[in-house]
């Protein structure tokens, strides 16, 4: 379903041209969780926002391509592009704190994708709001639906932003390590809520985090990256059990101690 | 409802503190007003009379008491320099006031918001810097220098209004607003460089915020980021300002009003400070009180409107 | 990523240091006397002679204008004098000890803060009467209740640090702690609200003076000037112009200055 061959993304907002993602290729099947994981600054931030269609400044340089559904991302008009941000691809983020936008209400955001890519009225956008909200483990979702994102918890606007991103039913949703501004507690809640809800949604998902001990509890398959280059890939047990990389190691070497949660 | 019922506290406890400090700083300084009113060639009897008359042998407290009782009955006292009452000298001034300053209010935001957007959005482009130069600019020009400008400009070059031709609002209202709109553009080009300068530094700022990434990721095009998720933030410190910039505008119109002989408070309070016509002076400053209070009490329930993370409390 | 130049320092610096060197001139020498009518000379224009033009009077504008710039100058220093000290004065005591006293004063100067400044100058004013010495008393005043409230709130803030904790633990007095180790800390944020005030104080003297309740004659005004040149704006334009430009030249330098300082 999505399809990334040969993508490199290069800067050139400095006096020399710099590439922080070289010659990557990976596939992610229909409803599959892939990780990718690597240190700050591998590259795996960028690849994931280039797939959400999000990098898309001026001063940097993408070749390669990027099929989603037969269609390649890169070449594909900015209306094109739109029409499949919210509805097909979704995604969320690093901080749920500043993700969500201070001065509307939850309800108000959680059904933005609804009012964008459809002709739902309010009454159907709000049904189906409130639908997702107690899907994604909210309480009392018709005091959330009228909340301000200042008054719920951090764990509960990480829940508040996947419920967003699920509302018109997307194909793909793209993580962005949305666990590391979380305690332990909470992480491990957000991880089984994705999970339940690829597994009710069909949605694939492609998950991105430096935590290889939620990486594997999660995903089906992995791709490591290292400095831009995707380094080492495959089924996550044969990752973990034999990994051919130097590097693969040192990261599986790192990992404090596993503890499964489910 | 506490909140109110707390904000109207607030507002007496202020007009009464800021009315006792005006009434006692009139009450200290040297000159006798039964003196002046008599003449040096009174004798010490008549003038012992008409202290005991005026009430001034009665101890400060006492004497500010019994002023706020009539101010409030509507009796303002009876100016030293016309020996008429000050409520018929000033009343039908206020209107004239505050039409001009919230006639400029309206100017500031209606110059300010649109090319504040626009610089922003075009940030570091040659329209931005263009706007950032006669911003630096008009906000050096003293309001009343920028009305003799518009004066000279448009009144006596172009001829698009008469100088001093000032029409009165009960005469006729469209002309009055006529009149006063190049003097509430003097007042309002000032602010409205300061609140532009604002509000493009705003939503330069909001824009590089996660939740802008969160919105484009569900589809939303530059426009709509911009109208329905920049703006409302952006626009809360230039809410700020403007209120505050509201009680300015109040004082700005009784330089201007000088400028273009506008027979509003600013000219009465001008001819009494020169005539140390004291009452006058005194329930001016009151009045202006009010509607700067005024002003801050309406405009605080805004502030919560846009910013949900204040509290009514 | 490349440096931009700071235009606004470099513009700023030179449109005051401009303006300084105008004024200090201004204090020795002026081309003519500035109270010397000359009745051929009324109302005229811009040439060699008289670079500005005459007034009504047939007074040398140029000289009016530059013994008229030191005045408003004068005026905006002794301005910010007055309202710094008492400022910092009030706001260190208060900021620091907090308590009733904080209560009480704060409450006054909120209700005064919330009142433009030019308006309690005009208060006193009428209180005091015209004149450059009563100007500078009258605005410092009005000033205070703005600097006060800049000032408390940096000493409230700094008051809890950790420098503040150890010089206490030497053995510090209280006013060694406030003025000594607090106050050179609130420097930076104070002198940009310093070159704030300085401009707005050059502002609300042109203004006050414009009205006729500022200084008086024989003191020269920039403000005073304008008043009386609106009478004649058709006949001499410049009469008027260019008073208002050497205002305008002075406040935008040192807002350019205050807005490039803080960029460097």
């Amino acid at each position: 379903m999505l399809e990334i061959r040969n993508l490199n993304i290069e800067f050139h907002d400095h006096l020399v041209p710099e590439t922080v993602v070289h010659d990557l290729n990976l596939r992610v099947a229909e409803g599959e969780i892939v990780g990718l994981v690597g240190e700050s600054g591998s590259g795996k931030t960028m690849t994931a926002l280039a797939v959400a269609g999000l990098l898309r400044r001026h001063d940097m340089q993408k070749t390669g391509e990027i099929l989603f559904q037969e269609k390649n991302l890169l070449e594909c008009g900015r209306k094109e592009l739109r029409e499949l941000q919210g509805s097909e691809i979704s995604m969320i983020f690093q901080e749920p704190m500043t993700s969500l936008n201070p001065v509307r209400r939850i309800g108000w955001q959680v059904e933005e994708a609804l009012r964008l890519h459809t002709d739902l009225d309010q009454k159907k956008r709000k049904e189906r709001a409130l639908e997702v909200l107690s899907q994604v483990e909210l309480p009392d979702v018709e005091r959330v639906y009228r909340a301000y994102p200042h008054e719920l918890s951090g764990g509960m606007r990480q829940r508040v932003m996947i419920a967003a991103a699920i509302i018109c039913k997307p194909k793909l949703l793209i993580a962005d390590e949305p666990t590391t501004a979380l305690d332990v507690t909470i992480q491990a809640q957000i991880v089984k809520l994705l999970l339940k809800i690829n597994r009710e949604n069909q949605v694939a998902v492609l998950f991105i985090s430096h935590d290889l001990s939620l990486v594997r509890q999660l995903c089906t398959r992995v791709a490591v990256m290292q400095n831009g280059y995707l380094v080492e890939e495959g089924r996550t047990e044969s990752i973990f059990m034999e990994p051919k990389e130097a590097y693969t190691r040192q990261l599986i070497a790192a990992i404090p101690k596993i503890e499964r949660v489910d | 409802m506490k909140y109110i019922v707390r904000k109207l506290i607030s507002f007496f406890v202020t007009l009464s503190l800021v009315s006792f400090l005006v009434f006692a700083a009139f009450a200290v300084i040297p000159g006798d007003p039964a003196l002046s009113k008599l003449g040096t060639d009174a004798t010490p009897s008549q003038l012992a009379a008409l202290r005991g008359e005026m009430g001034l042998n009665r101890p400060l407290l006492v004497r500010f008491g019994s002023w706020a009782v009539s101010f409030l009955q509507g009796d303002m006292g009876t100016s030293y320099s016309y020996d008429r009452p000050v409520a018929g000298m000033i009343l039908d001034k206020i209107p004239i006031t505050l039409t001009l300053a919230l006639m400029a209010f309206v100017l500031t935001i209606v110059i300010a918001l649109p090319l504040g957007i626009y610089a922003a959005k075009h940030e570091g482009k040659w329209p931005d810097r263009l706007i950032y130069c006669m911003g630096q600019v008009t906000m050096a020009v003293p309001p009343f220098f920028l009305g003799i400008l518009l004066t000279f400009f448009f009144g006596l070059v172009l001829r698009w209004f008469t100088p001093g031709g000032y029409v009165s609002y009960q005469s006729d209202f469209l002309g009055f607003l006529g009149y006063l709109f190049f003097p509430a553009l003097a007042i309002a080009l000032p602010k409205a460089a300061m609140a532009l300068k604002l509000l493009r530094g705003s939503v330069i700022q909001e824009a590089r915020q996660d939740y802008v990434k969160t919105a484009y990721s569900r589809g939303n095009n530059t426009n709509q980021v911009l109208y329905k998720h920049i703006l409302k933030n952006a626009l809360i410190p230039v809410v700020t300002f403007l209120g505050m910039t509201l009680t300015d505008m109040i004082a700005g119109s009784i330089i201007v009003e000088q400028v273009f002989s506008i027979p509003g408070l600013g000219r009465i309070l001008m001819t009494s400070i020169s005539g140390r016509d004291y009452p006058v002076v005194q329930a001016i400053i009151v009045w202006i009180a009010i509607l700067v209070l005024v002003i801050n009490l309406i405009v605080d329930p805004i502030y919560k409107g846009i910013d949900p993370r204040i509290r009514m409390e | 990523m490349k440096k931009e130049k700071n235009w606004n320092l470099i513009i700023g610096c030179v449109l005051t240091g401009m303006t300084i060197i105008f004024v200090l001139v201004g204090f020795f020498y002026t081309p003519y006397d500035p109270e010397t009518m000359d009745v051929t000379a009324k109302l005229a224009g811009v040439s060699a002679a008289h670079p500005m033009g005459c007034d009504n009077f047939g007074r040398d504008i140029l000289s009016r204008v530059m013994k008229g710039s030191g005045t408003t100058l004068v005026v905006a220093a002794g301005t910010v004098a007055i309202g710094t000290m008492a400022g910092i004065l009030i706001g260190a005591f208060t900021g620091y000890y907090g308590g009733v006293l904080d209560e009480v004063l704060m409450r006054i100067i909120d209700a005064l803060f919330a009142f433009p400044s030019i308006l309690l100058a005009l208060v006193f004013i009428s209180l005091l009467g015209p004149g450059k010495y009563n100007v500078i008393v009258a605005l410092g005043i009005a000033f205070i209740p703005s600097f006060s409230r800049i000032v408390r709130s940096q000493f409230l803030y700094q008051r809890n640090m950790d420098y503040v904790s150890s010089a206490k633990l030497q053995g510090a007095s209280d006013i060694r702690i406030m003025f000594v180790h607090i106050l050179p800390n609130t420097l930076s944020v104070l002198r940009s609200s310093v070159m704030i005030g300085f401009n707005n104080a050059v502002l609300a003297e042109a203004g006050m003076s414009y009205l006729g309740i500022g200084v008086q004659p024989p003191d020269a005004s920039l403000g005073r000037m304008l008043s009386e040149a609106q009478s004649y704006l058709f006949a001499a334009p410049g009469f008027a112009l260019f008073p208002g430009f050497v205002i305008i030249v002075m406040v935008l330098g040192f807002s350019l200055l205050a807005e490039g300082m803080k960029d460097a």
